[in-house]
């Protein structure tokens, strides 16, 4: 009993897709690699995911944008024009909340690491 | 290959190009404020993702914001007091707030339509004067790189000639066709005996606030080229480049001495006080000198004249000297003794 909902749980926290609701993501509008932005959530309509934009300029990363994209645009890379400039952007997508805050190692590794001790601690506590 | 294609031009729709008069003039975290409490009527979410899709529709991507924003030089300042003075009020509003994105719709385009009239209202650029230098109040104001586009003329100018005499003042203007801001530092350079515009040639001769540049008494060491270079805020504006080009003495003087004597050459010719115009070469001077001389037919009589007077000269002396002779024989006495 106690390990279904520990499974149902680990399912909810590493694949929001699976639940009916939407992701929540960290939004920063196009600009210059490396300004911060004060950190602003937005609610991902459905089939969208949380996206870091990266745009290469001669090899070099010289924008970056974050907020909510679709599957299918993660996928792809293309040039746009960016005050005068063509630069190319490509994107790198995740499905569950928040993991496109900047540092999205340590917060996937921080809610696997969650979800791993639920799985062990909660049965133990249990019993 | 064909749904790729398909997917590119989805995708270029899709794109925000970000590059327009809100993105130059807001700064982001303003426009996050703003769009903190939109919401996305269709899914009932707060989405803050669509609300900069909607200002890039109604801001950045029209040709009308963008042309009202095309005003001149140093106008960018009022041109953002006008987009605050639109936005600002929104955002105070909207702030923490949640509101739908038809009310966001309505409000940004009300804010973009006044943005236009009033962004009108300001000078335009008066135009680049060529052929060089870095004009400030010909630049016009680019919404979509953010920056003023500048006249793209050089800074370096044609270089102009000057001619002086040796020992004689000559002068130089760092003159310009534009109109110059207030603080400029004016910095003289000089290459000597060259005709350069090569930056590595120059020596620095001056720098201050000085436009004239003035040799009292011009030397040989002084012919070369003159640059002229004026700084606003640490900038290089312009770059002006006189070449001076100094004529020894030694020429000077021949060519006076020659128009002396060709004075003196011409028929009843007075030697004026002071010629007005000594020539500089030789060759017209001998032309003269051949134009001041008599007509053929003048000559010609001339030398028969002299020839007849030669002749009868000779004549006389022979008939002198006969009549001597016979004086002699005609009195034996006296030739004896």
């Amino acid at each position: 009993m106690y390990r279904a909902v520990c499974v149902v749980l680990c399912a909810c926290l590493l694949l929001p897709a699976l639940r009916c609701e939407n992701l929540l993501c960290y939004y920063c509008p196009l600009q210059s690699n490396g300004k911060v932005c004060r950190p602003v959530l937005s609610e991902c309509p459905p089939q969208e995911l949380c996206s870091t934009a990266r745009g290469r300029y001669g090899g070099r990363v010289v924008l970056s944008a974050r907020g909510c994209l679709s599957k299918q645009e993660c996928r792809l890379e293309h040039v746009i024009s960016y005050k005068g400039t063509n630069i190319t952007m490509s994107y790198s997508c995740c499905d569950w909340h928040y993991c496109n805050s900047g540092s999205r190692i340590t917060v996937h590794s921080a809610l696997f690491a969650l979800a791993v001790a639920t799985t062990i601690i909660l049965p133990a506590w249990a019993r | 290959m064909g749904k790729f294609a398909i997917w590119a031009v989805l995708l270029s729709a899709l794109v925000v190009c970000s590059s327009g008069c809100f993105q130059c003039l807001v700064n982001v975290d303003d426009s996050l404020r703003l769009c903190w409490g939109h919401v996305l009527t269709k899914y009932d979410i707060r989405n803050v993702d669509s609300c900069f899709s909607t200002i890039d529709r109604i801001f950045n991507r029209k040709e009308r914001v963008i042309q009202a924003g095309r005003v001149g030089g140093g106008y960018d300042k009022q041109l953002r007091d006008i987009m605050y003075a639109e936005i600002m009020p929104l955002v105070e509003e909207f702030d923490n707030k949640l509101n739908a994105d038809s009310v966001y719709e309505d409000r940004l385009q009300t804010a973009a339509d006044n943005f236009v009239a009033e962004a009108y209202k300001l000078p335009r650029a008066t135009g680049c004067i060529p052929p060089c230098g870095f004009q400030v109040s010909g630049s016009v104001y680019n919404c979509v790189t953010c920056l003023y586009d500048s006249c793209e003329y050089p800074l370096d100018c044609p270089t102009r000639d000057l001619v002086v005499q040796e020992n004689n003042s000559t002068e130089m203007r760092c003159d310009v066709q534009f109109s110059l801001p207030r603080d400029i530092e004016i910095i003289w350079r000089f290459a000597p005996e060259v005709r350069t515009q090569q930056v590595e040639q120059f020596g620095l001769v001056t720098v201050g606030e000085d436009q004239l540049y003035s040799i009292p008494s011009a030397r040989l060491h002084h012919m070369g080229t003159y640059q002229c270079e004026i700084f606003s805020q640490q900038y290089s504006i312009i770059r002006t480049y006189h070449h001076l080009t100094v004529i020894p003495q030694v020429l000077v003087a021949q060519a006076k001495l020659q128009g002396i004597f060709n004075m003196a050459l011409l028929p009843g010719g007075q030697i004026p006080a002071q010629p007005a115009v000594p020539p500089h070469d030789l060759g017209p001077t001998r032309s003269s000198w051949l134009l001041s001389l008599p007509s053929p037919p003048l000559l010609a009589a001339c030398l028969t004249a002299l020839l007849l007077l030669l002749f009868l000269s000779l004549g006389f002396v022979i008939w002198w000297m006969k009549i001597i002779r016979n004086q002699a024989s005609m009195d034996p006495v006296t030739s004896i003794h």
